[in-house]
């Protein structure tokens, strides 16, 4: 049973920023709630007030901003149904629909946000590896102002992030890739949550046969996602037709990777898991590009 | 089950660190989130507090420090025990802490483990492994501010 606690629902950003600064540590941001109401049933964490941003028109937005260099923009408060299912992340960032078709279940891709999954940056969560691939930034709004950082930078560790006590995540932005591209996402677990998760997006030539730029990242194996760089530096130049080429590069890059024992298996495990799951993403992005894959 | 071990190269000699140890209020003031620390009975049994936080997760532990055995001049065995303040999920300690003399002064050795239950392990080990190994190394630079040597500890 959830003890009792008072809840607010500010109008706009500014307020909910505000809402945090003055309540500081007695309240929790709910956006969602999948993670926040299931930490305070068990009483791991206890809080007086909570501020409920899913009301705020703002964070509900999802849309993409056109221009010289094409971003899409999503609201913290948006769930990861709407991402599944919006035309637009199916059309211009398929990956990032596949991964979001992915998440957990349907009862919790319904109602829990982006915004509420970053924020709370449990490390067995499938977001942040496929928003690293897209070199994604996120906006925080504070009561001084906004800022924006690139993902990479927000999330800290395993449930740590670079929210400041009076900052509110607003939303995500996620650079189009230009010119033809193809990707996949590809995760394993025995349990709910994820124990590995890789995001591969593969930048193509002008013909569609060679890799012109790649992004590899793999997430959920130690407390931060990150991107493999001596992986995606082999990649670049190599023909679809040929990325098994880097399969070495891969295990050394896996076998370097920061990864930590817990009950989803021993680092070793997971190490060799993203090995295998990264091959795996490499070949289903190539059987999309010569169009024998979905 | 945390391992927990560490060598602390420190500038001072063994006798000093030995003294140092016992300095209890300056040693509390080495371990990160460890406050109110009480003597039961000296040299035998302490009281303390440590508090960490990771993310929304804030966790205090009262803990009972017994000395089991002293090898005067030499080291140490301690064990402390206690249940997290919130969700009372057990943890212990055991620890034996030794001083050597070397070449740039001493070199203290901790060496133990803990165990952590309740839901306080279902927080997963990936967390509370990393908090430890990250406590355990504010320690050595805590204590190598106040006593000398290198600027790191180095892993056995």
């Amino acid at each position: 049973v959830l003890p009792p606690f008072e809840i607010h629902q500010p109008k706009t950003v500014a307020e909910a920023a505000a809402a945090r600064r003055s309540l500081g540590e007695a309240a929790a941001v709910y956006a969602g709630g999948t993670e926040l109401v299931l930490v305070m049933k068990e009483g791991l964490a206890a809080y007086d007030h909570v501020i409920d941003v899913k009301p705020i028109a703002e964070l509900r937005r999802l849309a993409r901003r056109d221009g010289a260099a094409p971003v899409l923009t999503i609201g913290s408060a948006v769930t990861h149904r709407e991402l599944e299912r919006s035309a637009l992340v199916r059309e211009r960032f398929p990956m990032l629909a596949e991964m979001e078709a992915q998440v957990a279940n349907p009862r919790v891709r319904a109602v829990g946000t982006l915004g509420g999954n970053l924020s709370f940056a449990e490390p067995h969560s499938d977001p942040p590896t496929a928003l690293l691939a897209y070199d994604a930034t996120v906006t925080l709004h504070g009561t001084a102002g906004a800022r924006t950082l690139p993902l990479v930078e927000f999330i800290r560790g395993s449930y740590e992030t670079a929210l400041e006590p009076d900052e509110i995540l607003a939303g995500v932005t996620v650079p189009e890739p230009r010119g033809p591209a193809v990707g996949a996402y590809v995760k394993y677990g025995f349990h709910e949550r994820p124990t590995v998760g890789v995001a591969v997006l593969l930048l193509l030539d002008a013909r569609r046969t060679t890799v012109a730029e790649a992004r590899v990242a793999v997430g959920c194996v130690g407390p931060v996602p990150l991107r493999l760089g001596t992986v995606e530096a082999a990649l670049a130049g190599t023909p679809l037709t040929a990325l098994d080429r880097v399969a070495s590069v891969t295990r050394a890059a896996a076998a370097r990777l920061d990864a930590v024992s817990d009950l989803h298996g021993s680092a070793e495990y997971k190490r060799h898991l993203a090995a295998v799951f990264v091959a795996r993403a490499l070949a289903v992005a190539a059987r999309r590009a010569d169009g024998t894959g979905r | 089950v945390i391992e927990l071990t560490r060598i602390i190269p420190l500038g001072a000699t063994p006798a000093e660190v030995w003294n140092a140890l016992w300095d209890i209020a300056a040693l509390a003031g080495c371990i990160p989130g460890c406050d109110g620390v009480t003597e039961v009975e000296p040299k035998r049994r302490y009281r303390a507090t440590v508090r960490d936080r990771v993310g929304p997760f804030k966790v205090s532990i009262p803990l009972d420090i017994s000395v089991d055995s002293i090898d005067e001049g030499r080291s140490l065995s301690v064990t402390a025990s206690g249940r997290d303040s919130a969700l009372g999920s057990p943890v212990k300690v055991k620890l034996t802490v030794s001083v050597e003399p070397d070449a740039a002064g001493s070199r203290l050795t901790i060496d133990g483990g803990g165990e952590i239950g309740g839901k306080l392990a279902a927080l997963g080990q990936a967390v509370t492994h990393r908090k430890t190994r990250d406590t355990l190394e504010r320690f050595a630079e805590n204590l190598q501010q106040r006593l000398g040597g290198q600027a790191r500890a180095s892993a056995v």
